[in-house]
Parts: structure tokens; C-alpha cells; sequence
């Protein structure tokens, strides 16, 4: 494995080097929060953070998204029919992408990237991509990702990952796209394996323990789907909630979607946008019936989505990473943590099951 | 990369009004580039997108069998918005069709007894089937075949030319019935599906597969039918509905248990559905 | 409030929620019974300065101040699913027949959202703050709400929630009302 000490005074000097030949991302101030945006010439990414309030999913499926334009122009050649648009799928690279929201990419890939379809928008998107990791050394109190199958200095889905050493990073170069990178930069100061290994270790161990809750997921693969279903503690979950879809939206591991057609006079544009199951126009048919009509049903499915169809699908973990930005962000405090153990406990004691 | 999301340009050929009330038409679809009916190869129980350009899609299924060359066709219900637009639509209009979606069970079917329910508008999946399993070619793969459809009153029943001509045919066991009519020269059935499902379906067997589509009513009452006639749960296929948008497992919309009904479904057996949430 | 290594007092007034620190009406304007003693209500409160000071802005500020303030939104609905105002069946952002509202995160139907919601609750809102409060994204969506319940004072001397018997002004017609709008 190979090392690259980047002292902090060549930072600005490198990310100038890559601009240019990447398009690049990193976290900003925003109001009181963070979010990812493209940053222009000489912006530097703002790594002084937790984590963006929003969380990156949006570099690879936009909230709002153009898929195809058309015109309704009898007059024209080829009206009413869609067409593709050109878009700018140039090399990107998303600096200082926490490790948690690294990892949720390669979980949504497994819905965009299947064997039967692939999403040409986010998989165009996600290739053109480089994952540039900000190991996380202060946790948020609400994060659990070490039980969510991921963890602070966690490497899946990175390319490079970054460890803030106070005048210097140390970067691991995690693939040869990491080390391309790394080489526009103009950084090439190596650092010796074997220190920078420790540091990073003993880092990580601090790290870990500053992870302060934990969900448990090891039954949720051997609970009956239906009884779970049919189980009487939805109530109590959902009492609270007001159906905002803010959880959902806030999600790096949420990635539904709804396609919509846009009009203006004559040109119209076929998009998607997000969509959440908290919302009642989620299900509804044409004729108004809805299978999932009631507000309980709704923060069941997004529940037993992620906790246990996702489980029963893949076979692979939760359709989580433990980033708690559910949880700050709900306004009633609903608990994913609470309602995973909940699930994962259900039916293997008396006072869990009623 | 192929975009599974741009639906392939079609030109509507004819409308065809079917039922009394005038909410059901059939559209008969030609591609307008040639090339693309050869990509759009499907079997009979798969579904498309009907794509309106400034409407939105639907997804609708295929009333036409791989059979029938040169055309796709659609029975669509007037419902919503993409629908409403599409009944108001003239020969000559051109809409996208986006497919085909969905999983279909004919290797379970093949050297089987395949009995036929369906109700009201639901049959127009189970049309492209009764076709694409009486045509010479693919008659010898099938044993017995019986059919039961019924709708409320005989103007109401779709595709009523061909139905008499498959009551006269012997290589089906066609059993058409109505919920009631005043109409004294109706010769056939008078009753609801599953009375007639009682009367005419043969008893299950591992043989024979019964595949079921219809209003929820006529399915809550035809299962213990079907049930007493000793069909298994996995001799039933039945189709599920739901709202969709993608069709291709992707946007979540559609998802019930691990499934989502446009990919893995929208056909399931009923021992599948057993396990799976009743949230449809 | 103490944690892990720290240990910190806090103004009451700098934790206060913006809406609670302005309230001109501490004590419950109907009850049954009272579970503690009636409070003296604030006094000396400029309720409206956030809104004044947006009124006095030139029109290309103003646009400005609109346009970052709404630029955060994600369209969760969070403000409108938390407010106790909101009784519709079907909200008109969830019409599809017609749609009054694209879905996408256009801003021109992310203004449409907000100034119709407050609106809507023009003469009806008592700035409870549940808005707000609720907002993921920390948009002070409470400015709207606040300029339409500053004119409803300033226009019919209402202030909502205060009568059970009275209709709010945009519910009734009086030959009085203000009418210098139409020129």
C-alpha cells in the first residue's frame, strides 16, 4: 500500500493543479450547515466539518434530473418523440466524502447497476467519479456506522482516502484512479508505510471508541418478512410521525424516484425527481385506491425496506451506512437505531412482541 | 450504454372502442422504425409503458401476442391523466412505447392444463395468452386449455368477435358468462366467475396451472373456488397491480417485500404471495 | 448542559426559539383549567423587525434575499406536514388534475410552494413556530408567514387564534375593508 504525506501548505497549490482536468466537489458552508458543491477556481473544499447536512448522494442522482426533451411541434421533424440529452460526465472528484457516505454508493449501485438494467444517468455519473475519503475522527453522537457495516476510517467505495494529521494528510492510495489523482496533484512526497500505517491505526482505534451507539442487525435476515410485518409496535413507531419524507431525502441510501413531464409552450422535458415512500401519492393509483394509505404503512415500508426487504434481497447488510442524519434531522426524533433493534429482537422476547 | 428509460416511437394504426361505456379502447401500434419491433421481443402476461410526450407514461399490459406481427396493441382503461390524453388520441398520433417490462411463466407452463379466469378489463394480458397458445405452432405445447371470462353485461365484455370464434373452436374450452343481462338471444353463461369457475374448471392437479386476472372481488371470491377444486398455491399464477413509473426495478415505487412487482412480477404464483406482505 | 468533557451555561433568551422569544401571548387564550399561574405577558416586543427590514429593501434585494432564503429547500414538505393549520384532503402540490405545481426543484415552483402555503395561512397563523422547527434544511419559512400576519394586524386589527367566535378577515367581506390596493 502506498502513502503520500500532502503537507497542508501544498493543499491549495495541488487541488489548483487538478483544476481542470477534474470537475471538483467539496464540502461548503452553507447558512449554518454544510453541503457538497462544485467548487470554482481557487475555492477550496471546507474540511473543517462533521458531515453535510444533505448528504452527497445528489453528485450522482440529482434531486432533480432531465432524462430526455422533446417537441410538441407537429411542424417539427420528429416531434413528440424523446430524446437523449448530452450531458457533461467529465472525470469529477468529490474531496472529503466522509467514509460513511463513500460506502453508501456501492449499496445504491446494487439498484442502479443490476444485471437485467443499468441506470445510464447514475452509473455515468458514479464512473465518472473519484472518491476522494475524509476519515472521520469526530463522530456526531447520533452516528453508528461501526454497526452499520462501515466505520470511520472505512475504505470501501474510496479511492483515496485522507487522514487529517494537523499540518498534513497522510493519503492512502486506495486504487490506480486514487494514484492518478494523487499524480495531477503534483503531490509526491512518500510516506513511509510503516509510520504512516500506525498513525492511521491507532487514529482509527480512537475513532472507533468515539462511536458512542449501535444497532443490532444479526436476526433481522432470520425473521419471517410477514410476521414483521403483521407485528403491533408500527403504531408506536410511526405515532409520532408527521409523514415529511425529510429522513428519506436526507438519505445517502434512499433512491427512489418519480418521472414527471414538464411543458413549456411547445418544448417539454422528461425528468425525475426524488420521491419518498412517507408520501401518500407514493402508491396511489389512477382510480385513488392506495395500498398504502396510512401513515403507519408508509414509515413501516421505509423501515422493513431498508432493514429487512433490502436484507432478504441482497443478502449483504442493511440498506444503511449508520450517518444519523435521520435521526438529527426528524423532526418528531424518530429512532432508526430504536426501531432496528426493535425489528431485530422482535418474537425473542415477551415484552418485545406485544 | 442502452437507456432502458427511452421508450421506442410508435404510431398509433387504429382505435378500436370496446366496451359500451366507451372507457375501454384498444390501440393498435406500429413502430416507426422497423428495427425496433425485433428489440421489442415479449411473451404474453408482460407489460409497457405507454409514453405520452408531455403526459407521462403508463404501464399497460400487452393485449397483442408475439404471434400477431406487424403490431402491438394495447386495451387501455380511461383513468388518469396519461390515459385520459391517450383516449382522446387519433390514428396517426405518435406515443412511445417503452418494453417489454416484467417476467413471464411459460417454461413453467409448457406440456401443461392451462385454465383461463379472468373479469372485466383485466383480460387483456390473458387474450395475448389464448392466442399465442392456439397458434399452430404452439398448440401441441399445451394440453388442455379452458377459459372463463366474464364481465357485468355482454357489452361490457372485450374482444367479443374473437371470444364466439373460440366458442366454436375445439381446442378450447371457452366458457364466456355475464353477471346479468336482458338480452334473450344471449347464449351463453349467466353467473359470477367464480360460480363458473366451479361449474367448468377442471380439478387441479399438478398438471394444470390456472392463471387468474381480475377485479379483486372476482379474485377474493374465485380462490377458495380454486382451492376446493385442488389447485395448489403454486398452480396459481396471478398479477399483481401496482403504481409504477420505471418498469425496470429501479425507482422503488412498486416495491412489496423484497420484490418489485414491474421486475419480478407483475405475475406471481400465489404460494409466492404468501410470503410476500398484503400491502397490494 | 453537560457532556463528554465540557460543561456549559446558557441564556435562556439565546436558546429561546425565535418564535417563543417574541410571543405577546404567553398565557392560553382558553382553557379548562390552568396548571400554573397566569404570566405577565411581554411587553415592549417589535414582533416585525425581520419583516420591516425585508419591506425596506430595494426590489433587486429583496429578490435576492427571497432566492437564498429558499434556496436550501428539498421540497420534503416537512414545514407544511407539521403545520396545525393544514386541513386540505389533498394539498394543491399534490393535485395532479390539474397540477398546479411542477415537481421538480425549479425554483420558480419552489416560490410557488412557499408563497401559497403562506398565504394560505394568511390570518389563520399564530407563528407557533412548528415550521420551522421542523425544516430540515434551518429556512426561516417563518418570514412569510410573519409579513402576512404583520398585514393582517396592520390592515383588519386581527391577530389569529384569539376568538373562537370571530372569522379571520380573509374568511369575510365588511364594506370597510381596505381597498387602496385596487388602483
Amino acid at each position: 500500500m502506498k502513502y503520500i504525506n500532502i503537507d497542508k501548505k501544498n493543499w491549495a497549490g495541488g487541488l489548483e493543479n487538478l483544476y481542470g482536468n477534474y470537475r471538483l466537489f467539496g464540502p461548503a458552508k452553507n447558512n449554518k450547515h454544510h453541503i457538497f458543491k462544485e467548487l470554482g477556481k481557487g475555492e477550496l473544499p471546507d474540511l473543517n466539518y462533521l458531515n453535510t447536512l444533505p448528504s452527497p448522494k445528489s453528485i450522482a442522482f440529482p434531486q432533480s434530473e432531465t432524462m430526455f426533451e422533446y417537441s410538441l411541434d407537429e411542424n417539427k421533424k420528429g416531434h413528440h418523440i424523446l430524446k437523449e440529452i448530452n450531458k457533461d460526465y467529465s472525470p469529477r472528484a468529490l474531496i472529503g466524502i466522509r467514509p460513511c457516505d463513500a460506502a453508501s454508493f456501492l449499496l445504491v449501485k446494487r439498484n442502479f447497476d443490476t444485471p437485467e438494467y443499468k441506470d445510464p444517468y447514475w452509473l455515468r455519473a458514479y464512473e465518472a467519479t473519484i472518491f476522494i475519503g475524509l476519515a472521520c475522527s469526530s463522530p456526531y453522537s447520533t452516528c453508528f456506522c461501526t454497526s452499520a457495516g462501515c466505520g470511520p476510517f472505512h475504505e470501501d467505495g474510496l479511492d483515496l482516502l485522507l487522514v487529517d494529521e494537523g499540518k498534513n494528510f497522510i493519503a492512502k492510495i486506495l486504487t490506480p484512479r486514487g494514484e492518478k489523482f494523487i499524480k495531477s496533484a503534483g503531490w509526491e512526497t512518500e510516506a513511509d508505510p510503516t509510520v504512516a500505517e500506525k498513525i492511521i491505526k491507532n487514529m482509527k482505534i480512537k475513532a472507533e471508541e468515539k462511536i458512542a451507539s449501535f444497532v443490532s442487525t444479526d436476526q433481522l435476515k432470520n425473521k419471517s418478512t410477514t410476521r414483521l410485518y403483521d407485528a403491533t409496535f408500527w403504531d408506536d413507531i410511526a405515532f409520532a410521525c408527521i409523514n415529511c419524507g425529510t429522513c428519506t431525502y436526507v438519505c445517502p441510501t434512499c433512491w427512489c424516484f418519480d418521472i414527471q413531464d414538464e411543458v413549456s409552450r411547445n418544448s417539454g422535458l422528461r425528468m425525475r425527481n426524488w420521491d419518498s415512500c412517507m408520501y401518500p401519492l407514493f402508491t396511489i393509483h389512477g382510480t385513488g385506491y392506495n395500498p398504502r394509505n396510512t401513515k403507519v404503512q408508509r414509515v413501516r415500508q421505509r423501515f422493513m425496506h431498508k432493514l429487512k426487504y433490502y436484507v432478504d434481497r441482497y443478502n449483504d447488510g442493511i440498506q444503511c451506512v449508520g450517518c444519523g442524519r435521520c435521526i438529527r434531522l426528524c423532526p418528531v426524533n424518530i429512532d432508526i437505531r430504536k426501531v432496528c433493534d426493535i425489528m431485530n429482537n422482535y418474537g425473542s422476547s415477551s415484552r418485545l412482541e406485544t | 450504454m442502452q437507456n432502458p428509460y427511452l421508450p421506442y416511437p410508435v404510431r398509433i394504426d387504429e382505435i378500436i372502442t370496446e366496451t359500451e361505456d366507451k372507457n375501454l379502447k384498444t390501440f393498435k401500434l406500429v413502430f416507426l422504425n422497423p428495427d425496433d419491433e425485433e428489440k421489442f421481443s415479449y411473451m404474453p402476461g408482460q407489460f409497457a409503458e405507454l409514453s405520452v410526450a408531455g403526459k407521462g407514461e403508463v404501464p399497460i399490459g400487452i393485449a397483442s401476442s408475439p404471434t400477431e406481427k406487424g403490431y402491438l396493441k394495447f386495451t387501455v382503461n380511461k383513468v388518469g391523466l396519461v390515459t385520459t390524453c391517450l383516449h382522446s388520441m387519433k390514428p396517426g398520433d405518435i406515443i412511445g412505447v417503452r418494453g417489454p417490462l416484467g417476467r413471464h411463466l411459460w417454461d413453467t407452463l409448457k406440456g401443461k392444463n392451462v385454465v383461463i379466469i379472468g373479469g372485466g378489463f383485466a383480460f387483456t394480458t390473458l387474450r395475448s395468452s389464448i392466442v399465442y397458445m392456439l397458434d399452430p405452432l404452439n398448440r401441441m405445447n399445451f394440453k388442455d386449455i379452458n377459459a372463463i371470462y366474464g364481465s357485468r353485461s355482454p357489452g361490457m365484455l372485450l374482444y367479443r368477435d374473437e371470444l364466439a370464434v373460440w366458442e366454436t373452436r375445439d381446442d378450447i374450452n371457452m366458457h364466456i358468462t355475464v353477471d346479468g343481462t336482458d338480452d334473450p338471444d344471449w347464449k351463453y353463461n349467466v353467473g359470477f366467475v367464480p360460480t363458473i369457475t366451479e361449474q367448468k374448471a377442471p380439478p387441479g392437479n399438478s398438471d394444470t396451472y390456472a392463471l387468474i386476472c381480475g377485479p379483486p372481488i372476482m379474485i377474493k371470491f374465485t380462490q377458495p373456488v380454486l382451492d376446493k377444486l385442488g389447485y395448489a398455491h403454486d398452480h396459481i399464477i396471478m398479477s399483481l397491480e401496482m403504481r409504477m413509473k420505471c418498469g425496470i426495478g429501479i425507482c422503488g415505487r412498486c416495491n412489496i417485500g423484497k420484490e418489485y412487482v414491474c421486475k419480478d412480477g407483475p405475475i406471481f404464483t400465489l404460494a409466492e404471495l404468501d410470503n410476500m406482505p398484503k400491502e397490494y | 448542559m453537560k457532556g463528554e468533557g465540557f460543561e456549559k451555561t446558557l441564556k435562556k433568551n439565546d436558546v429561546l426559539q425565535e418564535n417563543c422569544k417574541i410571543c405577546m401571548h404567553r398565557n392560553p387564550v382558553i382553557y379548562d383549567e390552568l396548571a400554573a399561574d397566569l404570566l405577565d405577558e411581554q411587553k415592549d416586543i417589535d414582533r416585525y423587525e425581520d419583516v420591516r427590514k425585508i419591506e425596506d429593501m430595494a426590489t433587486e434585494n429583496k429578490w435576492k434575499y427571497f432566492e437564498d432564503l429558499l434556496s436550501p429547500c428539498i421540497r420534503c414538505y416537512a414545514c407544511r406536514n407539521a403545520c396545525p393549520l393544514c386541513y386540505c384532503p389533498t394539498c394543491f402540490v399534490d393535485e395532479s388534475k390539474p397540477q398546479w405545481v411542477g415537481k421538480s426543484t425549479d425554483p420558480v415552483d419552489i416560490r410557488t410552494f412557499h408563497f401559497l402555503r403562506a398565504y394560505h395561512c394568511a390570518g389563520r397563523c399564530t407563528d407557533c413556530g412548528a415550521c420551522e422547527r421542523a425544516c430540515p434544511m434551518g429556512i426561516k419559512v417563518r418570514l412569510f408567514t410573519k409579513k402576512l400576519e404583520m398585514d393582517c394586524l396592520e390592515l383588519y386589527g386581527w391577530e389569529a387564534g384569539l376568538s373562537l367566535d370571530e372569522r379571520p378577515p380573509l374568511d369575510t367581506y365588511r364594506p370597510n375593508d381596505p381597498e387602496d390596493f385596487i388602483k
